[in-house]
């Protein structure tokens, strides 16, 4: 019988270098997941990726064991990098200068528009320009 | 280890189905944001947690932070033609996450007849049960991993086969699970090696918890510094680790003697280890498999040089 389900925690990593202090330890440790299962896991499966953040999403289920699947970078990411810029200080204070092409815009949109629920190509390319927006980026023809 | 306060911003977004993935995507990398939500027929389906560390923002920043995810949520909410989502935030202090799951940490049986106990819960054995109590503190090995219960398993079935008091080395020992358990199931003489402090002081806790001081060592030495042969040894680590030490565990490991290998994962890792040991001059004898994860069991042939 398949297990139940009871969260889904997104969570963004370095490859092979997770440990239990958050945001690990507070996503996990709430549903009582034992995080250094959890460790041991995923630092065996990325080990080998190098220097790079890896986007996981963890299944815990209700006998608080777990499975998970790690994921390409988030649109975001593609995002800011595409425009030169560090992936997201959490300091909106410090403002960003930089441009975007629309033709990366629409890249982007593409590799990402079934995880973004677009309708179409135009209605994931409008959700990566709020992004850019939000990131002070000025996207441009 | 460090130990200091933090502090955490949550961020709670209740929105509808539609906006979970863009919404989750804009915290993860735009905020820096680990992010949480709930599975689909659970309450919190649509609720999207962020949690953002909060050991440099100010709570003007965290204001703006706020205001600029505010002005993206009502952007998604036009572009999908859909409900506002409703944005709250809270302040957390950080604690010691690492424990939380220990309430769910309960007895059981790792393999039939050897019980894993935690230290803070009360278990009666039964007749012909063998116990090990532990506390795992920070290090690895509570026995919930596939790779624990399958070496478990494997240096079982070596261990009951024979009435020799065999000479075993745990290597990457973690709470002292498999050492300990060699203990019980007969082995002679176990030494339990980590490079990690904290596994050093989890494991020596925990032999001296169980009274098996007598049979069992743990040590922080390396494994390079080690000397001698043992007729069986044992390494749950990980694959690239393993391929890394191969040279020193092939040297620690008797003519005929047993070496069992963890921490693989099914398909690719298996055939390199495989195929790295047996250039070694092991033979493969068993392979146990838990979910994605392997255990392998080789025995050693040929006392080969080894460049």
């Amino acid at each position: 019988m398949a297990k139940k389900e009871m969260a889904f925690i997104k969570l963004q990593i370095p490859a092979g270098k997770a440990n239990p202090s958050p945001p690990v330890g507070p996503a996990l440790g709430q549903h009582g997941v034992n995080i250094m299962e959890f460790c041991k896991n995923f630092n065996a499966k990325t080990q080998s990726m190098g220097d790079t953040i890896v986007p996981v999403v963890i299944t815990v289920y209700q006998d608080r064991s777990f499975s998970y699947i790690t994921k390409t970078p988030p649109a975001s990411f593609l995002l800011l990098k595409a425009a030169g810029l560090q992936k997201g200080s959490g300091n909106p204070k410090t403002e960003r200068v930089a441009e975007i092409g629309r033709d990366k815009i629409r890249e982007i949109a593409e590799l990402k528009m079934a995880d973004l629920n677009a309708y179409d190509v135009e209605g994931a390319m409008r959700i990566i320009e709020g992004t850019a927006r939000s990131a002070g980026i000025t996207v441009v023809d | 280890m460090t130990t200091y306060k933090k502090e955490w911003l949550k961020i709670q977004i209740k929105a509808e189905p539609v906006l979970i993935e863009p919404i989750s995507d804009y915290l993860i990398g735009i905020i820096g944001a680990g992010v949480e939500t709930g599975a689909k027929d659970e309450e919190s389906y649509g609720t999207v947690n962020g949690y953002v560390e909060q050991s440099d923002l100010d709570q003007e920043t965290i204001g703006i932070l706020l205001d600029k995810l505010f002005s993206y949520l009502q952007e998604l909410a036009l572009l999908f033609n859909v409900a506002e989502p409703v944005l709250t935030s809270t302040m957390i202090l950080d604690e010691d996450w690492g424990r939380s799951w220990k309430e769910h940490f309960k007895p059981f049986p790792i393999v039939p007849g050897l019980i894993i106990s935690p230290t803070w819960e009360e278990y009666q054995k039964a007749p012909g049960e063998l116990l090990l109590e532990m506390d795992p503190g920070m290090a690895f090995g509570t026995g919930h991993h596939a790779t624990t219960s399958l070496s478990l398993a494997l240096l079982k079935g070596v261990l009951a086969t024979d009435t020799i008091k065999r000479k075993i080395l745990d290597v990457g020992t973690g709470t002292g699970i498999l050492g300990m358990a060699a203990v019980l199931f007969g082995a002679g003489e176990v030494l339990g090696i980590d490079n990690d402090p904290d596994a050093v002081k989890a494991a020596e806790e925990n032999v001296v918890r169980n009274g098996l001081q007598k049979s069992m060592q743990v040590s922080l030495a390396p494994l390079s510094a080690l000397a001698g042969e043992y007729q069986v040894v044992v390494a749950n680590i990980v694959h690239d680790i393993l391929l890394d030490i191969s040279t020193d565990l092939t040297r620690l490991t008797a003519n005929n003697g047993v070496l069992i290998l963890s921490g693989i994962l099914a398909g690719e890792q298996v055939e390199s280890v495989v195929s790295r040991f047996v250039e070694r001059g092991f033979v493969l004898k068993k392979e146990k498999v838990g979910g994605e994860w392997v255990a392998l069991m080789f025995v050693r042939r040929h006392l080969i040089c080894l460049s």
